[in-house]
């Protein structure tokens, strides 16, 4: 079986074989190839990557920073605005509370009177009332009085043929009610 | 044919350029199939993490988002190991998570070069992290560097202790460069090893090519397993830097 063809046949300095990390023949070409890599990577990332990056996660700090400063301000200006909206309505409450109470009060001093004038109206009626029924009462009392001195004049004249005057009438009939 | 699980592993030259670019010393310098996805990595990288974020959107779409995501993860790390202070290391610990993740990414796909299995690559970014602590650690405590060795304890526990703290600190860049290296080697090494495994069942014809399922059905289970490997390394290397260079920063002090 050939050997598979390398490049080493013509390079004589890059020799084959044995463990190739340990080729000490290939370090001038690693270490040269290595630092002008690694050089320039480090240059590059000092003078341009690095500091783009980071001004760039700077910035956007300094942004949400200045963001969340504004928001706060709005918050405060909102919650302002709110106490300002809130003043006169709370103010518009106390008001309406206010007149609410009154003219409940109005009210109920109205029905007190409205039930004094009543219930001296309705006394000056029964009293009326009552004043009336003693007169019919009296008046029924005389007419009774009447009819029993016309009956006690006839009863007297018809049983025993004698008149009784009307005066002795009078005086009988009083007896007898006092009695 | 008999395939070499290795194989995937040679640094070697593309063919469309054999010939050393030019030398340094004596050293001859090859465009290779590491170095091409080396700048793959880091044209992609480049692109990925200046685009995302091109257009800068306040509500990020997903690629900003995922660039954003990066940036902050890298940054949570950072804090939590080393607190403010170590935010000066973002950049460079930023680029080795990234880098890392991304060669270990790309290495995942079937055709591509791993970077990261090289003990050579490992290595080299170990060094620069040890070496940066290191410098870092003199720079701002100066000799009282030192006392990282030194742990407030009786002399009779403290010699033995700083010893150990010495060899500790000098195990770190062996064992920092060893794990990321191991892992990617070893992920790739078995997938090969199971590839290998299908195609010689599945050209033995009979029986056999049916049994090659078995090792397929592997294959896919271990790249899943590879892909949180991939990221899981990356994100080993990049924390343990972060606690190296912060006991750089602090010393003892945040322990």
């Amino acid at each position: 079986m050939p050997a598979p063809a390398t490049t080493t046949g013509t390079v004589a300095e890059h020799k084959s074989g044995g463990f190739p990390p340990f080729n000490t023949s290939t370090y001038p070409s690693q270490i040269f190839w290595l630092t002008v890599t690694f050089v320039a990577l480090l240059i590059v990332m000092w003078k341009v990557a690095v500091p783009k990056i980071g001004g760039v996660i700077g910035e956007r700090k300094g942004r949400i920073q200045t963001e969340l400063a504004k928001a706060e301000e709005s918050r405060k200006a909102a919650e302002h605005a709110a106490a300002a909206y809130q003043a006169p309505i709370l103010e518009a409450r106390e008001r309406a509370r206010a007149a609410s109470e009154a003219s409940r009060t109005e009210m109920a001093r109205e029905f007190e009177r409205a039930k004094t004038s009543a219930d001296t109206e309705a006394h000056r009626k029964t009293t009326e009332a009552q004043e009336r029924i003693a007169a019919m009462q009296r008046q029924a009392k005389w007419h009774v009085t009447q009819a029993a001195e016309e009956a006690v004049v006839d009863i007297v004249s018809r049983l025993t043929g004698e008149s009784v005057s009307r005066t002795e009438a009078t005086a009988a009939v009083r007896d007898v009610l006092k009695a | 044919m008999a395939i070499n699980p290795m194989e995937q592993f040679e640094v070697k030259p593309v063919s469309w350029a054999p010939h050393p670019l030019f030398h340094i010393g004596h050293y001859p310098i090859y465009f290779t199939n590491q170095a091409l996805w080396m700048l793959v990595v880091f044209v992609s990288l480049s692109l990925f993490l200046i685009l995302a974020v091109n257009k800068n959107r306040v509500v990020p779409t997903r690629t900003q988002s995922l660039a954003e995501l990066s940036y902050e993860f890298v940054g949570g790390m950072i804090d939590m190991t080393s607190g403010p202070a170590g935010f000066r290391f973002f950049p460079l610990i930023f680029t080795i998570f990234m880098f890392i993740l991304f060669c270990n990414g790309f290495g995942l796909l079937p055709i591509a070069f791993t970077v990261t299995s090289q003990i050579a690559i490992t290595f080299f970014l170990t060094a620069v992290v040890i070496l940066t602590a290191i410098v870092t650690g003199f720079v701002r405590h100066g000799a009282g560097f030192l006392k990282l060795f030194v742990i407030k304890a009786p002399v009779i526990i403290m010699v033995p202790m700083v010893l150990l703290e010495f060899i500790s600190f000098c195990a770190r860049p062996l064992s920092l460069s060893m794990r990321l290296f191991a892992n990617m080697l070893a992920g790739h090494t078995m997938l090969k090893v199971m590839a290998g495994f299908v195609i010689g069942l599945g050209t033995a014809g009979g029986v056999y090519t049916v049994l090659a399922a078995a090792p397929e059905a592997l294959i896919v289970a271990l790249t899943a397993l590879e892909f949180l490997v991939a990221f899981l390394q990356a994100y080993v290397f990049a924390i343990l830097s972060c606690i190296y260079l912060s006991e750089a920063l602090h010393l003892h002090d945040n322990h």
